[in-house]
């Protein structure tokens, strides 16, 4: 019960991290931009990388696609 | 003679009051009590320990949220959901989550591949807060034979070993132990600065509390105007005794290196307020390999027990060799240490100076909690 609250958490916060990134862009603010992507990364992985997201799971939950989806975009977008 | 014995009997149970009013009550901790009230559903329990970088070997960095960039860690750093570990290849990293539910997997090694890891725990304990110092009695005197341990603490060992500042000049001590356990304990002579449980006296008992008073050349240890307050220590009950040794078993089981377990237990005692054991536990890593987090963890027992002096000199090895390794965080938490102990040793110029150091070190590195924290300590 605890454990998928905190999970809960942390997605919302990858989420807020993510909007905050496309924010900051959006103001030409690459520096603010790239803090909040890595923030989001941060809280993507500790979701993703639960044991609740396991690979051996055999249904997924859908925070933990979401979070997978988002790990991907922050690494790609760090990367640039 | 009767009424002699009565009055200073009440002067004796008057002084273990005040020594207890200012330290933890040996009342089980929340941990004990939320396992204890935990329904046997297996309903979570709160983490009994931090996430801790149990191994950092090489490069490693780590950057929490908010942070403006990664900076390098060390062993012994706390970590929790949301930072990010980066371990340059060629290094080792592993992290030993403090959630109890995560131990049969032992330390989680991270990748040494340069990329971006996350913390593979839930949320572990929270750091210890600071020490409240205004409420602390804090030794000040030099020239006088204070009580290094046990002070302000719950002890799992009926027969702790018994230590005190000696003076210079100064070769025999008495020590005298005050308790409440109706127990006759003829005060000894002792050298030096440190002595095992003397083999008369009769051991601890639950359910009372002692003090120790040193006197060395006519200088006694509670001739501080504050008395014996703060200077309590008391046998953790046996039940709780019991779960913390079990974990401690736990802990040592883990495939994890001496290092590693001493500082796990260290934390685990710090959890159950057995701040002499866990003293002695940091104090020995210390000496031994100190990380500026070894160094940090000593200074802070060290500021509980209200001893100034030692706080002072562990938070500056731990600035030492945090500025040594490049570890911001720990150089700014070293510099809050610093501020606190010069608090407690009455120097508020000092410690106003330390603070804002340690609020520079936060804004650089856009540590906004380490931020909060500095200015509502300043604004004290």
């Amino acid at each position: 019960m605890i454990t998928d609250l905190k999970a809960s958490v942390e997605i919302y916060l990858a989420e807020t991290h993510q909007l905050r990134a496309q924010a900051y862009k959006a103001l030409a603010q690459p520096t603010d931009a790239r803090r909040e992507w890595q923030d989001s990364l941060g809280y993507a992985l500790a979701v993703a990388e639960s044991e609740r997201c396991a690979a051996d799971v055999s249904r997924i939950p859908p925070d933990c696609l979401d979070a997978i989806r988002w790990v991907a975009e922050a690494r790609e977008l760090l990367a640039e | 003679m009767r009424k002699t014995i009565s009055i200073s009997s009440i002067l004796i149970l008057s002084a273990l009051l005040i020594a207890c009013s200012q330290g933890a009550s040996p009342e089980p901790t929340a941990t004990v009590r939320a396992q204890e009230d935990a329904p046997s559903t297996g309903e979570a329990v709160p983490p009994v320990l931090p996430n801790l970088l149990v191994q950092a070997e090489g490069n490693v960095w780590l950057r929490r949220a908010g942070w403006a960039d990664f900076l390098p860690a060390g062993f012994g750093v706390a970590v929790g959901p949301g930072d990010l570990l980066r371990v340059a290849e060629g290094g080792a990293a592993a992290v030993f989550c403090g959630d109890e539910s995560m131990w049969k997997e032992g330390p989680a090694s991270l990748a040494a591949d340069g990329m971006e890891h996350g913390v593979p725990c839930q949320a572990g304990r929270p750091p210890r807060p600071w020490a409240d110092v205004a409420a602390l009695r804090g030794e000040e005197d030099h020239l006088v034979p204070y009580v290094l341990r046990p002070r302000n603490t719950a002890l799992l060992n009926a027969r702790p070993s018994l230590s005190w500042h000696s003076l210079p000049d100064v070769d025999t001590y008495t020590l005298t132990l005050l308790g409440d356990d109706g127990q006759e304990r003829a005060p000894v002579q002792a050298t030096g600065g440190e002595l095992n449980w003397p083999e008369d006296w009769p051991p601890l008992e639950a359910r009372a509390t002692y003090v120790l008073v040193v006197e060395g050349d006519g200088r006694r240890s509670d001739e501080n105007s504050a008395g014996h307050a703060g200077l309590g220590f008391w046998l953790l009950p046996a039940e709780e005794a019991e779960a913390v040794q079990a974990l401690e078993a736990r802990l040592r089981a883990q495939p994890l290196s001496p290092t590693a377990a001493d500082l796990l237990v260290a934390e685990l005692y710090l959890d159950h307020g057995l701040r002499a054991e866990a003293a002695q536990l940091l104090a020995a890593l210390a000496a031994d390999d100190g990380t500026p987090a070894v160094w940090l963890a000593l200074g802070q027992v060290y500021l509980e027990t209200g001893l100034a002096a030692e706080a002072q000199t562990s938070f500056e090895q731990a600035l030492k060799g945090a500025q040594a390794a490049g570890e911001l965080e720990s150089e700014a938490a070293a510099q809050v240490g610093l501020g606190l102990a010069a608090r407690l040793l009455n120097d508020p110029e000092a410690a106003g100076e330390h603070l804002q150091a340690a609020r520079a070190f936060y804004e650089q590195i856009g540590h906004q909690d380490g931020l909060d924290q500095v200015d509502q300590l300043l604004a004290e």
